[in-house]
Formats: C-alpha cells, structure tokens, sequence
C-alpha cells in the first residue's frame, strides 16, 4: 500500500473516532458509558493521529518524493535532522502536528480524571468537535499524504527548503509554541462545557489549572525560543522587533497569564467566574488567530511560513467560529455565574483583580498595535507602521505598575485577613526598588527608561524575598516550614523571581547596549567599549549544501586576543536564499554580537554591526525560570479545598 | 552599494549631530525591510535614507523638519511611532481608556459585594 493511501486512511480513520468522541458526550448514553465511549475514541484518535504522523516523518526521513508535500518541501541533500523537522515545517505538515498535539490533549483529558464527570464529558464532546473540524480541514484541503500528481513527468529531486528553516531554532520553537496554543484548547473545552451546565466552580478551576499552567509553560518557552532565534538568525541585533507574528503569540501568553492568575481567584474564592469564562474564550481564541494569522498573508512578517492566504483564511474563520461560538454562548449563560463571595478590595484577591486589570489593558495595547495599520489601510487607504517606540511608550509604563501590584499581591493575604501586617514590608519593598533604580541607573549613567526597567524589576524582586520570608517565618523553625511549602507555590517562587531576573536582563541587554557600524579593510581594526576587533581576511568554504563565506575577525581587550570570531554568510543554491549567521562571544552575562553585512565582490572590504548586550543571558534564563514555574505548577497536586487553609502561614507569622 | 557607502561617510556630523542624527534614524522604518529601522539595516535604500537623515541634519534642520522630509518622499509609513494625529486617536488613547474603565469595572466589583457580607 502507498504511502499516499495508508496515510489517507490513518487520517480517515481519526475523523470517525473525533466524530464518535463529539457524539458520545451528547449521546443518550449514561454518564458511565459515554464517559467511556468519548474517552476510548479520544484514545483510538490519538493513535491513529500519531501513527499518521510518523508515517509522515518516515517519508521525509526517506525523502519519499510520491508524497507531493515532500516533493515540495524537502530535499535529498538537506542535512537529516532537518529532513525529520521539516515534517512540520510547512502547511500540511505542521497541521498534522497541530492534530496530534490536539488529540493529544484530548486523551489526557479522558484519562487525567480532572474535573466532575458531567462536566468532564460535555468538556471532552467540545473536544472531539474541535478535533472533528481541524481533521475535517486538513482532509478536505491540505492532506499532507496528497499523491504526487500522475501526470506530471516523475519526480527527480525535492524543491527544497527555505534555508531560515533550517536551523535547531526554528525546528524546536513552533512546536513548543503549538503545544502552547493547542494546551489552551483544553481550558477552552472545559471552559465550554461548564458554561452549558452553567457551573463554573472550583472543580472548573481545578480540572482546568495543569492544562493551563502546561500550556503557559510551553508558550513562555515558545516565545522564548522564538526570540532567541530571532537574536541569533536574523542577524539585526535584537531579539523582539514588535512584528505581527511575534505580537501574536504574546496575545495568547497574555490572555492565559491573566486567566491563571484568575483561576486562582476562582478556585479559593469562588469569584470572578464570568470574567474567567471570558478570559477562557478569549486566550484559545487568541491562539488559534496566534497559530492562523502567520499564513493567513494578512500580515507580512519574518516569522510568517507557509504563506497560503485562501486556505489560511478559512483557518481564521474556523478560529472566529469557536471563538465567536464561545463569545455567544458567554453572553446566553454568563450571568448564571453569579458571584458568591465577599470581595475585599485590600486582600490576595484585589490585587489579582489588579493583575487581571493590568494584563487586559497590555492585551488591548498590543491587539490595538497589531492591527492599528490594518484599520487605517482600510478605511484611508494610508499604509501606517506601530513599531517599537510606541510599544515601549505604552508598555513600560505597564509592566511598572504591575511590578507594583505584583510584590503587593505576594505580600498580601485572601481575605480580610490582612489586616495591615502588609503596610510596612511593603513600604520597604518599595524604598529598596527607588531607592536601588535611582543608584543603579545613577552609577551606570541610565535613563529614564533604564530607571524603569531597574525599579520593575527590584520591586518583584523584593515582593518574591518578602513572601519567602513571611513564608518562612521565625528563623528557628524557618527551613522547616520552607521545606513544607506545597509545590505550587515554589513553583510562583520560580515564576516570579524569573521575572524579576528577565526584567534586569531586558533593561541591560536594550538600555545599555551599544552598537556600531564599521567598514573594514583586512588588517583594520575598529573598537567599541573597550574592545578592539580586527579584520584578518575573508574565506570561502562549502557546507554541507550551503556555500559559506566568513569574515575572521580578532576581538581583543587591551592586549589580550579574546577570540576569533567569524561572522558569516550562508548561500543555499538549491533555494537560492541566504542567511545571516552571526558570531556571537559571551562576556559574562552578556554577548558581543558580529554581523557580517558582506561588501562587494570585487573588494576585500566588508561592513560589520557590532553590538554589545550586557545581560542578556539573564534574560534568557528568566524566561526559562518562568517556564519552569509554569511545568512545576503544572504538575504539582492539587490544593486542598476549604479556603480556611489557604494562607496559614500568613494567619500566623509575624509579619 | 559603494556610492551609498560613499555618501554616508561623507556627510562628517559633528559627535551631538551624529546622534541625533541616529536617534531620528532609529524610529524610521526601512521601506523594504521586513521590521528593521534604517539605523539597523544593511539595505541599500536604509543607506540612502541614513545619508539624506543626516544631509537635512547638516543643512541646520530640526528634528520635526528631518522626518517631515523624510515623510514626504517615503510615505507616513516610514515612521516606526504613529503620528498622533485625529486618525490615530484611538490608538494612542485606546489604552488609557480601557485602563479607565477597566478600573470602574473592578470598583464596581468591590462595592456590589460589600453588600451581602453584612
């Protein structure tokens, strides 16, 4: 049997099951049995899926050229390794992904046992529904197992790859960031399902909490390795350009930021439910235009692949289906979330409602950025650009006044409980984050914005170290009681001090960079912040199926020869495409970063960039940190319910 | 290419000029790149677009009248922050007022539960 047609029937085969699994949760079965059928199908679907999938992988490993998706996007000659990556690397395939991650989640729903069974079946018919539709796509109109047409003259050779893609970057960071986006189909089926039985309680909020706190993990992991692929690939310098694709993941990260932090409200407090319900909604919603914008061709970016604008753009009709489906049925049943707790403005729960505020507002301005141009173009026909310099006027100011309410939330206990113990740590919080900026940015000679940046992060800083030593208590016993910690709330210990280091990393590596341009002769040199570079000669070499031409360049600190660093430039015949690959040394915690900007042919002179990060490698660990936040979380067990023990050590310790 | 080269490193600014010069460079956007300000890219016209930058810098310029020369060859598209005109309005108020109402949402929120606790 082909290829072709196995694959065909494998994904045949998985349309069936999502179709028994949407069935089952509205069957007149009873709960027992269609529990049963809808988590059988989840499973069955789930295997047929991964097998479609390996099937799929094993042609490009092989560069079996009958399937038309690996003659058109892969190639004999690429390296192997990016011959399995390129799986995904394209429309079809990375919608196979996409099936198999989302079917994935929906047998850990089956099977994790979260959730009361009522809801946990209508959760898992909405899950089947979603499966049902996107196979259904990818079936009808972008089968990754299409046949190589029969009447075109036999295929020689595949058609190549673009070379952007092929890079250890790109091959991890859009599958992490799908296991993201399709994480939060989970919450989103949950979500559903509640607001049809009109409950959105604790047991919500606890069968939703691991989907959600995983899905956040990969997405801030994602997003991380999207901006680090940026920094090395694209040779510009910086690592987040405020580009179209970029702000669309950040909206989704956004969205399901708020809506952990509001989960946490829901589940102690039983507050706040239509807001997380909408959230809820809206965080999936944003993935999927996250996930669908990128080829819909209505936004052109660096990140945008597989640019298909009509298949794409019934890609985002089925995203404002599910999204808009949700809205609606918000709006019809919302109101039965009726509010049952007491709120106390100056309590744990007032600040998340100031967090929840707070990452709304950044939602909107980015959401308001990204598709600002859009509305102009067409109501005036003007072509606008929002770049950078508006999203640091809107965002800066922000993220400071989070940074506030955050350490104010870490201080602060549920409920009425706080009774002023608050006040004063607090008021020293606030003096170490002043008063430690003003030094800071005064003795590396800062800006304002450097300022900012500083506080932000001291500010979180000192929020994190306060909550420890509340946590901890009287010094005696103060290791015991950190040891007895539960888990998850180590794991916003990681989160937040994360933060607070990616925050510092971010105000090093933007304020205090440098940068220069310099056009060098071999044996010139140049210097920048009291480095010396000096250009030895060019050399010309092949890769593997690429041709190389690099730049040597010494970098020396007084007398001292650092390194020789060789910045250089990839072309890639078969694509006829080049690549910037650029040299970066590590200084401590931060990088010199060498672009080549090559030169002409007939001349040995070449341009350099050279820029200085200072530490940059702490923001990329804080955004490791926070991921692993978001993965310990996820994994930790579940509270206990009576929210009479949610904040003992808070009732006890003085302050 | 090397006329661009050439032009560029013939327009000499004193040190306070040269910044200034990068600054208004750093928030124009390259009109072929993908997302890259002409201080940041190694594109032809971004090298044009630096020099004239700097030409205008040297004829005794404003800031304000550098990038309204700028706009009138290469379009308002070329500035990387929006101008706050009438057009743009919501886009640079939008924020604030979402925060606005956002905050009379969450008061609104404190005071309908004060109620029932008593």
């Amino acid at each position: 049997m082909s290829t072709s047609v196995f694959g065909t029937i494998l994904l045949s085969v998985a349309v069936l099951a999502a179709a028994t699994m949407a069935a089952s949760a509205f069957s007149p079965l009873n709960q027992r049995r269609s529990l049963a059928l809808g988590g059988a199908s989840a499973a069955a679907m789930f295997a047929t899926v991964l097998a479609a999938f390996f099937l799929l992988m094993r042609a490009y490993a092989t560069t079996d050229l009958s399937l038309f998706n690996v003659f058109m996007n892969s190639h004999e000659l690429k390296p192997f390794v990016y011959k399995l990556t390129g799986t995904w690397a394209n429309h079809e395939g990375s919608l196979l992904l996409w099936l198999l991650i989302l079917s994935g989640f929906g047998a850990a729903m089956a099977f994790a046992g979260r959730g009361d069974p009522a809801t946990r079946r209508l959760a898992l018919g909405v899950q089947g529904v979603l499966s049902l539709a996107f196979l259904l796509f990818t079936v009808l109109t972008s089968s990754p197992f299409e046949a190589y047409p029969a009447d075109w003259p036999p295929a020689q050779e595949g058609r190549g790859l673009n070379p952007l893609l092929q890079d250890p970057g790109l091959a991890i960071h859009p599958p992490m960031l799908y296991l993201g986006y399709v994480g939060l189909s989970a919450v989103y089926s949950f979500t559903i399902a509640a607001l049809i039985r009109g409950d959105l309680g604790k047991d919500w909020a606890q069968a939703v909490r691991p989907f959600l706190l995983f899905a956040w993990g990969a997405l801030t992991l994602g997003i991380g390795l999207g901006a680090y692929w940026a920094y090395y690939e694209l040779g510009w310098g910086g690592f987040w350009f405020w580009d179209p694709v970029e702000n669309a993941s950040l909206m989704p990260w956004l969205a399901a930021t708020a809506l952990l932090h509001c989960v946490m409200v829901v589940e102690r407090r039983d507050a706040l439910k239509p807001w997380c319900a909408a959230l809820a909604i809206l965080a999936f919603g944003a993935s999927l235009m996250g996930a669908f914008l990128v080829r819909s061709g209505i936004v052109t970016s660096v990140h945008a692949f597989a640019n298909d604008p009509e298949r794409g753009v019934v890609l985002l009709l089925l995203a404002i289906f599910f999204t808009g489906g949700g809205l609606v049925l918000f709006a019809w049943r919302g109101q039965r979330l009726i509010q049952t707790a007491a709120f106390e403005p100056v309590s744990r729960e007032g600040a998340l409602v100031l967090n929840n505020l707070f990452f709304s507002v950044l939602l909107f301005t980015v959401f308001l950025g990204t598709f600002w141009p859009t509305v102009i173009e067409v109501t005036t026909g003007t072509r606008i650009s929002v770049g950078p310099p508006y999203y640091n006027v809107m965002t800066v100011p922000l993220a400071l006044a989070m940074a506030a309410a955050l350490a104010f939330g870490l201080l602060i206990p549920w409920k009425r409980q706080g009774r002023g113990a608050w006040v004063r740590p607090y008021q020293i919080i606030i003096g170490f984050a002043v008063g430690g900026a003003l030094l800071l940015t005064f003795f590396l000679g800062g800006n304002f914005w450097a300022l900012m940046g500083f506080a932000a992060s001291l500010l979180v800083l000192g929020g994190v170290v306060a909550d420890l030593a509340r946590k901890a208590g009287k010094p005696e016993t103060a290791l015991q009681r950190l040891a007895a910690l539960p888990q998850r709330s180590w794991a916003a210990v990681v989160a937040h001090f994360g933060l607070a280091i990616l925050m510092l990393g971010m105000t090093g590596a933007t304020v205090f960079h440098s940068e220069a341009r310099f056009v060098l002769e071999p044996g010139e040199t140049a210097s920048l912040r009291g480095l010396t570079f000096e250009f030895k000669g060019s050399t010309l070499t092949n890769g593997p199926n690429y041709l190389i031409q690099a730049e040597d360049v010494a970098v020396s600190r007084g007398d001292r020869v650092l390194n020789v660093v060789s910045p250089s430039r990839r072309y890639y015949p078969v694509a006829d495409k080049g690549t910037t690959e650029v040299a970066i040394q590590r200084l401590g915690f931060g990088n010199l970063y060498i672009a080549s900007g090559g030169g002409a042919a007939n001349d040995a002179t070449r341009t350099f960039r050279v820029y200085v990060h200072p530490l940059i490698h702490l923001m990329w660990g804080g955004a490791l940190l926070i991921a692993s936040g978001g993965f310990i979380a996820a994994f930790a067990p579940a509270a206990r319910k009576t929210s009479t023990q949610a904040a003992p050590a808070a009732a006890e310790a003085p302050a | 290419m090397i006329a661009a080269f050439a032009l560029f490193v013939a327009a000499a600014l004193a040190p306070a000029d040269q910044a200034r010069a990068e600054a208004i460079a750093a928030e124009l956007r390259c009109v072929v790149c993908q997302n890259q300000s002409i201080l940041d890219s190694d594109a032809e016209i971004a090298a044009v677009m630096r020099t004239l930058v700097e030409e205008r810098i040297a004829a005794g310029d404003t800031d304000a009248e550098v990038r309204a020369y700028i706009i009138d060859r290469y379009g308002e598209y070329v500035l990387l922050s929006p101008s706050k005109s009438a057009k743009n309005m919501m886009l640079w108020a939008g924020p604030a007022l979402a925060l606005g109402f956002g905050a009379i949402w969450a008061f609104s929120l404190f005071r309908s539960s004060a109620k029932p606790k008593a």
